[in-house]
């Protein structure tokens, strides 16, 4: 009887054993995921920031100077909370080439896919654009500067739960800004 | 048995703890390194801005709500240095510095050596443009250009047997001429290497619209009046390289004994109406261009005895009457009608008068070299660069 009794034991004791090493392994392997989402959702917010950088600081400034902060235009302020309302007419205006200057992309929600393995994984991507004060370029302001910030969100549509990454950048006029 | 189990147990729990920690570490350094780079590209745009305003050395520091980032702008004879670092801490505590170093060539202050074709002839009309009477458009005898033209972007009209204008006459639309062959007879271009026609078809020449307003960011005023009447002598002073701007919101008049000295540049919100005794930009014989301009948006209108050097913009109609003498250009967006004895002497215009049209490249500074890179250096490590300017 008490060998039965061990050997049940022993086999609630390896079982139980099992079942945790396979939900740990799981976990492990739904963790890694996730990790390797929020790397690749970096590597986004890094692209989406480097494509707005690349456009003009302002619509006034595409063509030549501007001589006074007058001449630059006005940015709308928004939160991430607030973008909804945006997705369908700026998904559809960044597919059309429409953004040509950094504050084009405020209160844009831009769809980015990346392949792996032959799998196609996509990635939602927000933009806020603000302007800085030039003396504190901690402080955002609602009146035309020579600097502006953007701000990214990125996160996975293929996991749930994902990381959600925010990175910052600060852009400046340069000489087009002549005041 | 059941201990060795559990040791092993321990053991590969452990183990796969010990390599999620460092999966997750290097997923967490990545970030950082990115937080990083991205402090130190924010620090880069600050220096590049101290740069755009001519700061020749600044230290630039800031903190973010994931990093800090500090840049130097340094200046040695045209080449501006900025080196930007950003820092964060990894997840062992230890310094992610990132890198970023640029060097910017600053360009040569633009400064335009031709003018805009539009103000490249002796007479250009947008409109037709009508020649009757008598009037003589040619060289002046102390400029250096080689033929006097003539150009409309419409109609080119000739009246009469006493038209004589040496250089060509281009037309957009068509040219005509009472009595006929007078067309030909009226233009004598004093050089023509390739033996072209006298009078020939060209594309039209684009004009812009002229209004103060639309200018006047490109100039620095140093007179603005409303409607201004001129009378006596004026020096105006300005020079080539800093020509004296006078701003008038309404017509400019000038009638009688009215003398005018000067580089300078009139911009006009109204018409121009000379009349009577009238000389301005006289400085400019002996000199290859011209020394005095002016732009209205109305139009310019001269008669009476003018003796007048100067280069001349009229968004309306340029008419004259009488005997003025003209030595320089005559631009016009409307019509264009010579009558009776003018003299129209052809001295090139000149560019420095000109910058308004001028939209040169806004960007001043060129990209002559970019290196950025990760750099682990310790936090506490000396940079010799940085303390340098400190």
């Amino acid at each position: 009887m008490p060998q039965t009794m061990l050997a049940v034991l022993s086999m609630v004791v390896t079982t139980l054993f099992a079942f945790n090493q396979h939900r740990n392994v799981l976990n492990t392997r739904l963790n890694m995921v996730k990790e390797d989402m929020a790397i690749r959702s970096t590597g986004v917010a890094v692209d989406v920031l480097e494509e707005i950088g690349s456009m003009s600081f302002d619509e006034a400034t595409r063509d030549g100077a501007v001589t006074s902060s007058g001449g630059l235009t006005s940015v709308y302020q928004t939160t991430f909370e607030h973008m909804s309302q945006y997705e369908e007419s700026t998904q559809e205006n960044m597919e059309s080439g429409g953004a040509n200057d950094i504050d084009d992309f405020n209160g844009a929600i831009m769809e980015r896919t990346r392949t792996l393995n032959e799998k196609t994984l996509g990635f939602r991507a927000e933009a806020i654009v603000s302007y800085v004060d030039p003396i504190d370029s901690s402080t955002e302001v609602n009146y035309p500067t020579k600097l502006k910030k953007v701000t990214i969100k990125v996160f996975s549509k293929n996991i749930a739960r994902p990381d959600t990454i925010y990175l910052s950048q600060i852009f400046s006029c340069g000489s087009r800004c002549s005041w | 048995m059941i201990a060795a189990f559990g040791i092993s147990f321990a053991y590969y729990n452990s183990a796969r703890y010990k390599s999620m920690v460092e999966v997750n570490g290097q997923k967490a350094d990545y970030q950082y390194e990115t937080l990083a780079r991205e402090a130190a590209k924010t620090g880069f745009a600050l220096a590049r801005q101290d740069m755009a305003e001519e700061e020749e050395a600044s230290l630039i520091t800031g903190d973010l709500p994931d990093g800090s980032y500090r840049s130097v702008l340094s200046k040695g004879g045209s080449r501006y240095r900025i080196e930007s670092q950003g820092r964060m801490r990894d997840s062992r505590s230890m310094p992610i510095v990132w890198k970023i170093y640029a060097e910017y060539e600053r360009k040569p202050t633009a400064t335009a050596s031709d003018v805009p074709p539009f103000l490249d002839y002796a007479l250009l009309s947008n409109g037709g443009l009508e020649l009757a009477g008598s009037p003589d458009v040619e060289l002046a005898a102390f400029a250096d250009a080689q033929n006097a033209n003539v150009h409309t972007n419409g109609d080119l009209k000739v009246t009469g047997n006493n038209v004589n204008v040496s250089g060509f006459g281009t037309h957009a639309k068509g040219a005509s001429s009472n009595p006929a062959g007078a067309l030909e007879s009226s233009f004598s271009p004093q050089e023509n290497e390739l033996d072209r026609p006298s009078v020939f078809e060209v594309p039209e020449i684009e004009i812009p619209q002229f209004s103060v307003d639309a200018y006047i960011d490109n100039v620095v005023p140093d007179m603005v009046s409303g409607p201004t009447t001129l009378s006596g002598e004026y020096n105006l002073g300005g020079t080539k390289e800093d020509p004296y701007v006078w701003v008038i919101n309404g017509d400019l008049e000038a009638t009688g004994g009215t003398v005018l000295n000067g580089y300078v540049m009139f911009m006009v919100q109204g018409n121009i109406n000379m009349s009577g005794n009238v000389s301005a930009g006289m400085a400019a014989e002996g000199s290859t261009e011209s020394t005095m301009a002016f732009y209205a948006s109305g139009n310019v209108n001269f008669s009476g005895n003018v003796d007048i050097y100067g280069q001349f913009f009229a968004d309306g109609d340029f008419r004259v009457t009488g005997t003025p003498t003209i030595y320089g250009t005559v631009t016009t967006r409307g019509t264009a009608q010579l009558q009776g004895t003018p003299n129209m002497n052809y001295v090139k215009a000149s560019p420095a008068l000109a910058q308004i049209w001028n939209d040169g490249d806004p960007e001043l500074y060129t990209l002559v070299s970019y290196h950025e890179a990760r750099d682990r250096m310790a936090e506490d490590k000396s940079d010799l660069f940085v303390d340098a300017v400190e």
